[in-house]
């Protein structure tokens, strides 16, 4: 079982997202970032289930609402980044 | 209180107004900082005013950036803008919000346009001096002391042919009148949240078609790790915790002006400031500064016989409040020749009703000891 992590720079960007993506009936919750997926310090991530992803990344850039990455985390912890 | 200093700041809020400013002082924390509830709860309502900007004024949400004031966003746009000794292109009514910050960088300023309601003379003042070697020009669409509409549209479009930047203070405008930064063309569009969109002091908005420079720097809730400030909107322009409830009550006010229309609040402020140029015309005023819709707003401001503080005293202790002298703009005044008198400015709002005029003639009808020349 794996979750899925988008990632955004900022909150405006990551609630962007998840506001076009429920309105498009895809399930998302909007968090902080885990530690292990900011790079950089503070950000956002959109967290949904695996049989969202590439729908949810297709409207995103649909939109051009940028995210930074696709991030798989199974239930150990691996991260593994997804290129879409 | 008879309020007529609207111009200044709306003081007669909607009620949803504060009580959004309440809610949001029990429900809301830091936006952008956290992911547990009042935290998130304070993002979704900073997003939500931001979205609310989009609509009015033609542009994303990622470019509404919030100030404290008009002050605030004007000295963004010219530090991202004006170098030192850089030449710009101002109007004759622009407010001190932009006149103080050019002096402080030593710009080599160019007024252009000194007549009052002439349209055509701004527009052919702004053409001749419009060259490329200028840093910016900036412009604002309403003058804060006459209520003059300036051709902000057509200033907006010669900057654009000429590759030139253009700012536009809408401090008097928003809310009155259709405010786009798609329309005008602008790179920058400063505006107070806390006069026509009926916000509380200290909320503001700067709409960015350009990425700005910080103006403060310090923490965004992104990027963390990085000793520099981000490189993108809103985030670059908004360092440290955001004034949440200001915003909260800010977005009411929007969505008021949203719901009622800006063209129904511009007649409804046009017809008291018609109503009220009558009145002063029939008290034997000379120097009232009237013109037509389609070049003034709801701004009326007029020479009285009396020195025109002491008249604001006395119409203040008399429960009217107006604002009297020269309004922060120098310039203006200069433009109509009011620099060494100054003017009364009345400025009602949409809450400002016909019933409350008679008041206002019986005070200025009044004989009073400082009338000058008698």
């Amino acid at each position: 079982m794996y979750d899925y992590y988008l990632t955004f720079k900022s909150i405006t960007g990551a609630q962007q997202g998840e506001g076009l993506l429920l309105r498009q009936g895809i399930r998302v919750r909007l968090q902080r970032s885990p530690a292990f997926l900011s790079k950089n310090g503070c950000g956002y991530a959109l967290k949904m289930r695996s049989g969202d992803v590439s729908k949810a990344v297709g409207l995103l850039r649909l939109a051009r609402i940028s995210f930074g990455g696709v991030y798989r985390v199974d239930s150990s912890g691996n991260v593994e980044e997804t290129l879409l | 209180m008879m309020y007529l200093d609207n111009a200044a700041t709306s003081f007669l809020k909607p009620n949803s107004v504060r009580k959004a400013v309440n809610v949001a002082m029990i429900q809301c924390a830091s936006p952008g900082r956290g992911g547990y509830l009042p935290a998130m709860e304070a993002s979704r309502k900073v997003l939500q005013c931001r979205q609310m900007a989009e609509k009015l004024f033609s542009c994303s949400a990622e470019q509404v950036v919030f100030t404290s004031n008009a002050t605030h966003a004007l000295n963004v746009a010219i530090r991202t803008l004006v170098r030192e000794g850089d030449s710009v292109v101002i109007s004759g009514f622009e407010h001190n919000a932009v006149l103080r910050p050019l002096t402080a960088l030593h710009a080599n300023i160019t007024v252009a346009g000194r007549k009052l309601f002439s349209q055509e003379d701004t527009l052919n003042a702004f053409a001749d001096a419009i060259t490329p070697q200028i840093a910016c020009v900036i412009c604002t669409h309403v003058s804060n002391v006459f209520g003059y509409i300036l051709p902000v549209k057509e200033i907006g479009k010669l900057c654009r042919e000429r590759g030139v930047p253009f700012v536009v203070d809408a401090s008097q405008s928003a809310g009155i009148l259709p405010v786009s930064l798609e329309d005008f063309s602008a790179d920058f569009i400063a505006m107070p949240g806390h006069k026509g969109l009926y916000g509380p002091q200290g909320t503001g908005l700067l709409l960015c078609n350009r990425l700005p420079n910080p103006l403060l720097y310090g923490g965004t809730g992104s990027l963390s790790a990085n000793a520099e400030m981000p490189d993108f909107l809103p985030d670059r322009a908004e360092a440290g915790t955001a004034n949440v409830p200001g915003i909260c009550g800010l977005m009411k006010g929007m969505e008021f002006v949203s719901q009622m229309g800006t063209e129904r609040i511009f007649h409804h402020e046009r017809n008291l400031c018609k109503k009220l140029y009558k009145m002063l015309c029939d008290l034997g005023y000379e120097q009232v500064f009237f013109a037509d819709d389609s070049v003034q707003t709801g701004v009326l401001s007029f020479v009285p016989r009396e020195d025109c503080e002491l008249c604001a005293q006395r119409l203040g202790e008399r429960g009217i409040a107006v604002r009297a002298g020269l309004h922060c703009a120098p310039l203006a005044h200069e433009s109509a020749g009011t620099i060494e008198t100054g003017t009364v400015r009345l400025s009602p709002s949409v809450f400002t009703t016909t019933e409350q005029l008679p008041l206002l003639y019986r005070l200025l009808h009044e004989k009073n000891p400082f009338e000058l020349g008698k």
